[in-house]
């Protein structure tokens, strides 16, 4: 750091030269060391400088180039499950998701577990005090309290203030329609997975992200008129359970479904079995007379009796030592149409035995019968078909004895002789306009009329008389079924059936009634067989659909001119 | 150097830019959502309110309502039809006090 002032002497112990001769003197001046020691702070400090700058840029770069951006996710709900809105036929909303707060704690926290159970308590009473301090006095980062609180529970929650306490946005699916479709609708578990009915069959669509809604085949006003209409009956008849179906026979889209006592999705979890059964799709009957169109389908199929012939139906008859009897015995031989309209075993057991048995079972297959009902929905059960079919089972399951179906899978196979002999597969997803119908052909369209002509008759001149619904021509046929009880037919003990469809000129709508143990009622003249309960029942609900599906009245002329205008009547 | 320097400021310039869009983007995603179940719920409420059978209990207690029977429904073309075939003075109202 020595420097040689100019004015120094020249150094004269060195060399040969004057100058390297000259000896060297240094003067060192306070000012010189000053200039000296600033110039290093200087150096000093832009190498410091350079040296945060270089950081700096260094840093810039690193963020600008290097570093990938974080995406924002400040208190989102995106990560919360969802799951698609279940909506009816017009869009009314049956099923959706909503948000709710879980609360949960951090056992970790908690400074007195007793305590702070008691505070939980009072504001969420239904909890057990023993579980909950159980769950705080242990040894977890994260326990749940209680899942889906209402709004009004999270502010309780919320203003006790406990620091353990936490909540955690939820999803909670809710049927805003109570018990209206419950069956069909199904449920979910807590973390959103359909378990049954609708949620089960479109689980996987529904839980898609940004799914739309799924729209079912049901109208709301057709289901609420069919339970309305069940549960009063079932109150009238005092009957132990009551199913229905309102088909559309062209379509095969199931309008309503109904089977009680029935249950609230919303609680599904408090449900008892017995109300969760779809007693329309999942519980097996021997459903009787109802069954006797298709015995009279399969008479015409095969062309086994000709038209204005009678049958021997007031003379006994035995097969295999069973003597097949009539509910309402006549004394002369009867055609078709009576046969049918007067719902005689004697008549559908000839017409059968005539037919054969391989060609009932062959119909019975087209119809379906055979196998459960091909729908969506998982809870759909299998008939119960003889093992060895004999001419007792051939005569027996030719008035709906010795065969057990679901209510659903001879509404279906009904449907079919009234739809132009074309089986369709029900289904209870809505059918778009201009969507293909995958059907198959079960009876001839001659056969198909012939049936639609025959019950049109048990209607107007038959048991089903109890159904008519003026302007609406409807066609129709009772059931009504002793049970089997451990092996035996119990005559007390029934289950009647009504099957309506309309409108006669081109049938296009179905209703099927189902009763358990109906009992009879003031003004049943002490009966309780199909005429007097279920038919009555499907005569109020066509009733009341029949203008709400777009059916127009037929109103007969002197009718018309006798009409009296006016709401005042 | 300088030109490197300027690149970088500018890039994280508007790096910082995006990112403050994100976050407001990410801001507007978070009302859209809880605008969205607001809806929900409100569509939720609005299905509870209108159900059929909270209809109905309403309709019977509150106003005597029942379901309208066929016989008492026929369509306009119908009615039409009645009121054709009905002799003029049966038609025409009475508006009294002019008479």
């Amino acid at each position: 750091m020595n420097e040689t002032p100019p004015h120094a002497l020249p150094n004269l112990s060195s060399g040969n030269t004057f100058l390297d001769a000259a000896p060297t003197l240094s003067v060192q001046d306070e000012e010189a060391q000053f200039i000296r020691q600033a110039r290093v702070r200087i150096i000093m400090g832009v190498v410091i400088f350079s040296l945060f700058l270089l950081l700096l840029i260094t840093r810039l770069a690193e963020v600008s180039l290097l570093r990938p951006s974080k995406s924002f996710t400040p208190m989102t709900t995106n990560q919360v499950k969802t799951r698609a809105d279940i909506v009816d036929r017009n869009g009314e909303l049956l099923a959706t998701s909503l948000e709710t707060y879980s609360l949960y704690a951090d056992p970790r926290k908690v400074w007195d577990a007793v305590a702070s159970t008691e505070a939980i308590i009072s504001v969420l009473p239904d909890l057990d005090p023993a579980i909950v301090e159980e769950r705080l006095a242990s040894k977890k980062s994260f326990i749940w309290i209680k899942r889906n609180l209402t709004p009004k529970e999270r502010q309780l929650v919320f203003s006790l203030g406990l620091p353990e306490l936490g909540f955690q946005i939820e999803p909670k699916r809710v049927y805003p329609r109570g018990n209206l479709a419950a069956h069909v609708l199904g449920f979910t578990d807590i973390d959103l997975n359909g378990t049954a009915g609708a949620e089960r069959a479109f689980d996987k669509r529904l839980s898609e992200k940004d799914a739309a809604p799924v729209k079912l085949s049901i109208d709301m006003r057709a289901q609420f008129a069919l339970a309305d209409e069940l549960g009063m009956g079932m109150e009238k008849y005092q009957a132990m359970a009551a199913s229905g179906v309102v088909l559309n026979i062209k379509t095969g889209e199931i309008l309503a479904m109904a089977s009680l006592p029935d249950f609230n999705p919303n609680r599904s979890g408090t449900a008892l079995p017995n109300n969760r059964l779809n007693r329309a799709s999942m519980q097996l009957y021997e459903l009787g007379s109802t069954f006797k169109p298709i015995t009279i389908a399969l008479a015409h199929e095969t062309g086994v009796v000709s038209v204005g012939e009678k049958l021997p139906v007031h003379k006994q008859l035995v097969i295999q030592k069973k003597p097949i009897k009539d509910d309402h015995p006549v004394h002369v031989p009867l055609g078709v149409y009576d046969i049918l309209a007067k719902s005689s075993n004697r008549g559908v057991t000839l017409l059968a035995l005539k037919a054969g048995g391989d060609a009932q079972q062959d119909l019975l297959k087209r119809l379906g019968l055979f196998d459960r009902v091909p729908m969506e929905l998982k809870e759909s059960a299998a008939p119960l078909v003889a093992s060895e079919w004999q001419d007792i089972t051939t005569a027996t399951v030719s008035y709906g004895h010795g065969i057990s179906v679901t209510p659903l899978a001879l509404a279906t196979a009904l449907a079919t002789l009234l739809n132009g002999g074309q089986y369709i597969a029900p289904t209870i997803e809505k059918h778009q306009i201009g969507q293909a119908i995958t059907s198959h052909r079960a009876v001839s369209s001659a056969t198909s009329q012939h049936v639609v002509d025959t019950m049109r008759y048990v209607v107007t001149d038959g048991t089903g008389r109890n159904a008519a619904v003026e302007g609406y021509a409807l066609m129709g046929k009772t059931g009504t079924a002793e049970k089997l009880i451990n092996g035996e037919y119990v005559k007390k003990r029934l289950v009647t059936s009504f099957v309506a469809a309309f409108p006669h000129r081109d049938p296009h709508y179905l209703v099927f009634i189902v009763y358990d143990e109906p009992k009879a009622y003031d003004g049943s003249w002490g009966y309780a067989t199909a005429g007097w309960n279920a038919a009555k029942t499907a005569g109020a609900v066509v009733e009341r659909i029949a203008p709400v599906l777009g059916i127009k009245k037929t109103v007969k002329v002197a009718a018309l001119r006798d009409a009296k205008v006016g709401g005042g009547q | 150097m300088v030109v490197f320097v300027g690149l970088l400021v500018a890039l994280y310039s508007i790096k910082a830019h995006t990112l403050a869009a994100k976050a407001k983007v990410a801001t507007f995603e978070q009302a859209l959502i809880s605008e969205r179940q607001a809806i929900q719920m409100l569509s939720a409420e609005i299905a509870h309110l209108e159900s059929p059978e909270r209809l109905r209990v309403l309709s019977s207690g509150q106003l005597n309502l029942q379901p309208t029977p066929a016989s008492r429904t026929m369509t306009l073309a119908q009615a039409a039809q009645v009121i054709a075939q009905k002799p003029l003075s049966e038609t025409t109202p009475k508006t009294g006090g002019v008479q």
